[in-house]
């Protein structure tokens, strides 16, 4: 049945049950679903209607509020247990003695209303206010209140003629008065704005007790235009960047460990809110200002640096730093320097974190300005970062290895040296990189990887050895070519090694090459064997006149094989 | 959608302009701009007719079409409605020829309506008045409904028994809020956990009653405790610092803040020892060191509060700086502060007139009201916001509520401030007659328009200004009984 058309034939009381009726529908899906979902919305403009239907017909709903029960016209309309989490005890609880609705409501003054009433739902442990603080700041044009004084408990006995006044003249009669004064003792409540020195007879009285020009207290335009100005500014103003300059200039005077605990608490929520904000300049002046804080408190015996060790820590961690995610996705490129300049203040502790920010929607830019923080907040500390190599996902890994291998110190090396035996192969390629760009001589550490599972890894051997005429990496080869390794039976990378050694290779490895164009199996009559396309390629690529001879007499080799190949590797 | 804002703009325009003709004298130039930006709104509309705001079921109407609320409006139309309930008018029209209307008649109207709410029947007076001025180019328009039924449409501002019923509740608001920073304040000083919510309620009970009737603040504020200062002196600043505020236009949510501001701004002298708070004489320089640290303690003091940390950043600013000058000299010292907020200098200019006239151990004499507002005038200015001291003193006026006066014909009295139901700007002044013992009894109230000697020539005034214990009496209690 349609309750709105309903409304005038069920009576007023049944009119408001129905109204109650819903408001508590209403605030219920408020609590279950989340703001603008439909059925929110719906429950909303059922109760609205509802109850502007009611207040059209009847003008005003009023409603007696009892602890467990609310009350229309004297009949209790609806009745629930005094607990937390029922209609009639949220209004009882906060002292609410009567609440009308009045005709002309509006759809807006109603959801605000609920808003109030969820917000309010449960009083928490740190109630600012309540819903009776919160409906006075909204000031609802149809929603009126009475307050019980119950609220107050037992009123304080004082009376105002309890307030003593100070000694009264024995007589009853005037001890002094303006215009006889002619010398006033020390104000120090005058002096409390100034220099704590002065004393009231600086001043002359005689200059300062002369009247007010009544015209000379009267605003010029200007200044009323500046006031005028003032107020708007103050009903807009966010007071966060005030409140922080507060604190921040606090700290130089506080003191002891307490009192740094109590303002890093407050700092730590307001580094959360200039993040919100996007404030990255003073996000970073927060920082920087309790750093300065904690190099004043040195003493060993003070807590406080534990403290400001511990508001350091908190702020780097997951849950504050992820508060970023969407403004690093946001921020366009070249707003990125205040971020960085930010970032740069945390400690290396924030590495965990700053990592967990490479999302896959962030651009070249933004991934590269937070791979130079971290690089550079390792730089200080390596340990943050070479605690997360052991459980962090591969392409996150390789990121941070690559970090890692342009950081400096002999610690570095040994951790890449670690990890070079990964079971992740793009780790263990990213780590003897990383290797051997911090000093060729690392080649003896990684030379081994020439027979790593993994082909990429094994290029990267080949081809940092390829790149120098080196009697060391020479010998490397030589050694390895004569192993029979396992992996050497793989014709591909059997090559390659050649290849390799002609490269870095001299003089010095002719007898070796010689020596296998000279030694053929009968398989070699009809087909190329590895060693020998390899030996080939490799004196191509020495390169030298001697070379050169043993490659042409290849080519007039009575194996055809051999000649084959040699002509091939000619040609090449 | 159109409409709806230029009705918005003129209710706020006609709002203000009442609102502050209400407060000011009509060469203030708060009252000019007030009225300018009337006028040229009214007359930017009249251009198509008739401008008409309606009340009808609850609903303001603008141009026949209803007003629509935004959550950022809901005030404005909430006191819009009482304004026009308690006068019970169901409007107000302005005739096309409202556009040649001089400025002062807009003024002249303005008072009217606010005197208006003292008339047995408001629309009815209203309208002789208009036409006894000659004024035809607005038309109140009477009440259409009946009145609710709980409401009583003889209850005037100053009946007798409403009058009685403000004072009851202002005695009632400063006791709790005695009680409350008391109760805070004690909290504090052995590391209990304390909350603000009771605080806030008090803060918005008082806004209440500053919007109300703001002499009755000012009379409120006069209270002085000689044994417990601090509690007393927080609640006066606080009660000072929010009418300061409703005189500069502040909305009731910045009211309240700045209550709440006033009421915790000395919360750092909890841990200062009373040998030092009472000592009488100037400070060692170690124990100036202990009291200049009271406001950094109040903010720490605050921090520790149990509210959310939105709340606690918009009320620890005015405690913070209530003892900077404009400067920023003064203490404590900053470095990162550039501009001390506006809640931080009406706090700065209200405690030091409290403090000024408030008895203190370390002081032989305590300054009379007038004698403190001078000394801040002529000697201490420099420390203060100009602009706001003007107001200040504007609105303490040469004698402030609460002061015991002596006037030229030799009888005692204490100064209510001026009538706020009356359209005509005048002191009032209680006389105090001997009672039976070595006491006084409320006399006569007088009425005075011209409140000294230099502006007047005949009749009563004031001569001067007296301790309030040199005569052994509260003032307050005079007035608020």
């Amino acid at each position: 049945m349609d309750q709105t058309t309903a409304v005038p034939f069920r009576g007023e009381r049944q009119a408001a049950v129905v109204v109650i009726g819903n408001l508590i529908r209403a605030i219920k899906s408020y609590a279950l679903y989340p703001e603008g979902h439909e059925k929110r919305r719906d429950a909303l403009e059922r109760c609205y209607q509802d109850l502007s239907d009611f207040l059209q017909t009847y003008h005003q709903m009023r409603l007696d509020i009892g602890k467990d029960c609310l009350v229309f016209n004297g009949e209790t309309i609806h009745s629930a247990p005094p607990e937390q989490g029922n209609l009639p005890f949220v209004f009882f609880r906060d002292g609410i003695q009567t609440l009308e609705f009045q005709d002309g409501i509006d759809f807006v003054e109603v959801e605000t209303f609920l808003d109030l009433l969820n917000d309010h739902w449960i009083l928490t442990d740190e109630p600012e206010g309540d819903l009776v603080t919160a409906l006075w700041d909204a000031r609802l044009p149809h929603i009126r209140y009475v307050v019980s004084d119950l609220f107050w408990g037992k009123d304080p006995e004082l009376e105002l003629h309890a307030f003593s006044i100070g000694k009264k003249a024995a007589n009853g009669t005037v001890l002094s008065e303006s215009r006889d004064s002619d010398q006033v003792e020390a104000l120090r409540d005058a002096e409390d704005s100034g220099d704590g020195k002065r004393s009231v007879e600086d001043f002359g009285t005689q200059v300062w007790l002369k009247p007010i020009d009544p015209d000379a207290v009267e605003l010029t335009p200007e200044e009323s235009r500046r006031l005028f100005e003032w107020t708007i500014q103050e009903e807009k103003k966010d007071p966060l960047t005030d409140f922080l300059n507060v604190l921040l200039d606090s700290l130089l005077e506080i003191r002891d460990t307490q009192e740094v605990e109590v303002f890093l608490d407050t700092l730590k929520t307001l580094f959360q809110n200039l993040i919100l904000q996007r404030n990255w300049e003073k996000a970073a002046l927060l920082l920087k200002e309790v750093e300065e804080m904690g190099h004043r408190h040195t003493d060993p015996a003070d807590d406080s640096s534990t403290t400001v060790a511990a508001f350091f820590k908190d702020v780097s961690d997951w849950p504050v730093l992820s508060l970023m995610e969407k403004a690093l996705i946001e921020t366009p490129s070249g707003e990125l320097a205040p971020i960085q300049k930010m970032l740069l203040r945390l400690p290396p502790e924030a590495i965990p974190a700053l990592c967990r920010l490479f999302t896959p929607n962030l651009d070249l830019k933004t991934r590269d300005m937070l791979t130079a923080v971290i690089e550079i907040l390792a730089s200080r500390d390596v340990g943050p970062l070479a605690s997360m190599l052991k459980n962090t996902e591969e392409p996150r890994l390789c990121r941070l290895v690559s970090i890692l291998g342009r950081l400096k110190g002999a610690t570095i090396n040994g951790i890449l040296e670690g990890l070079i035996h990964h079971p992740s192969a793009m780790v263990r390629r990213e780590a003897a990189a990383a290797l051997l760009r911090r000093n060729p001589e690392n080649i003896h550490k990684v030379f081994f990887l020439i027979d790593d599972d993994d082909e990429r890894v094994r290029r990267l051997i080949l081809g940092f050895v390829s790149r120098f005429r080196n009697p060391v990496l020479e010998d490397m080869l030589l050694e390895h070519l004569q192993s029979h390794g396992s992996r050497l039976e793989d014709k591909d990378h059997l090559v390659s090694c050649f290849k390799a050694l002609g490269f870095c290779g001299s003089s010095r490895s002719l007898p070796f090459l010689e020596k296998i164009l000279n030694t053929q199996t009968w398989r070699d009559l009809f087909r190329t064997s590895g060693r020998i396309q390899g030996a080939l390629l490799a004196l191509k690529a020495i390169g030298t006149p001697q070379a050169k001879e043993l490659l042409e007499k290849a080519a007039r080799s009575l194996h055809p094989g051999i000649r084959r190949a040699a002509k091939e590797a000619l040609k090449e | 959608m159109e409409t709806g804002l230029h009705g918005e703009e003129v209710v706020r325009a006609f709002y203000r302009m009442i609102h502050t003709i209400g407060m000011y004298q009509d060469n203030n130039t708060l009252v000019h701009d007030a009225v300018s930006k009337f006028m040229a709104s009214a007359r930017r509309l009249v251009k198509d007719g008739d401008l008409e705001i309606l009340i009808w079921r609850g609903r303001i109407f603008f141009q026949g079409e209803r007003l629509p609320y935004r959550r950022e409006t809901f005030a404005l139309a909430g006191a819009w409605l009482d304004f026009f309930q308690k006068r019970r008018l169901a409007g107000i029209r302005f005739h096309s020829h409202v556009e040649h209307a001089h400025a002062s008649e807009f003024v002249f109207l303005a008072r009217l309506l606010n005197g208006s709410l003292n008339q047995e029947n408001p629309a009815e007076w209203l309208d002789d008045q208009l036409l006894a001025r000659g004024i035809h180019w607005v038309e109140p328009i009477r009440e259409i409904e009946e009145p609710l039924p709980d409401e009583d449409p003889g209850a005037h501002f100053d009946d007798p028994s409403r009058v009685l019923e403000r004072r009851k509740k202002a005695r009632q608001s400063y006791l709790r809020g005695v009680d409350a920073v008391k109760t805070v304040s004690r909290k504090i000083s052995v590391h209990s956990p304390a909350g603000i919510r009771k605080i806030r309620r008090l803060a918005q009970n008082m806004v209440e009653l500053v919007l109300e009737d703001e002499s009755l603040m000012h009379c409120l504020a006069s209270i002085r405790d000689y044994d417990d200062y601090t509690y007393t002196h927080s609640i006066n600043v606080a009660l000072l610092s929010m009418c300061m505020g409703r005189r500069i236009g502040l909305s009731h949510v910045l009211l309240e803040q700045l209550g709440v501001c006033g009421m915790l701004h000395d919360l750092g002298k909890v841990e200062i020892s009373r040998d030092i708070l009472h000592k009488p004489g100037r400070l060692a320089p170690e124990e100036w060191e202990v009291m200049e640290r009271h406001p950094l303690n109040g903010v720490m003091h605050i921090l520790r509060l149990n509210a959310p940390a939105e709340m606690k950043s918009r009320i620890a600013l005015g405690p913070f700086e209530h003892h900077l000058k404009v400067d920023l000299t003064g203490y404590p010292k900053t470095r990162l502060t550039r501009d001390i907020t506006l809640f931080g200098r009406i706090l700065s200019i209200v405690d030091t007139y409290d403090a000024l006239t408030s008895h203190r151990a370390y002081r032989a004499r305590t300054l009379l009201p007038n004698e403190a507002l001078s000394l801040m005038w002529h000697r201490l200015y420099r420390q203060f916001d100009p602009i706001l001291l003007k107001v200040f003193v504007h609105m303490m006026g040469p004698f402030p509520a609460g002061s015991v006066v002596r006037l030229n014909t030799g009888a005692l009295g204490v100064v209510m401030g001026p009538d706020p139901g009356s359209e005509t700007a005048g002191t009032r002044v209680l006389l105090l007659e001997k009672d039976d013992g070595n006491g006084f009894r409320k006399g006569e109230i007088l009425n005075l328009t011209k409140p000294n000697a230099e502006t007047e020539t005949t009749g009563q005034w004031i001569l001067s200004c007296l301790s309030p214990s040199a005569v052994g009496i509260q003032p307050a209690q005079f007035l608020l009984q």
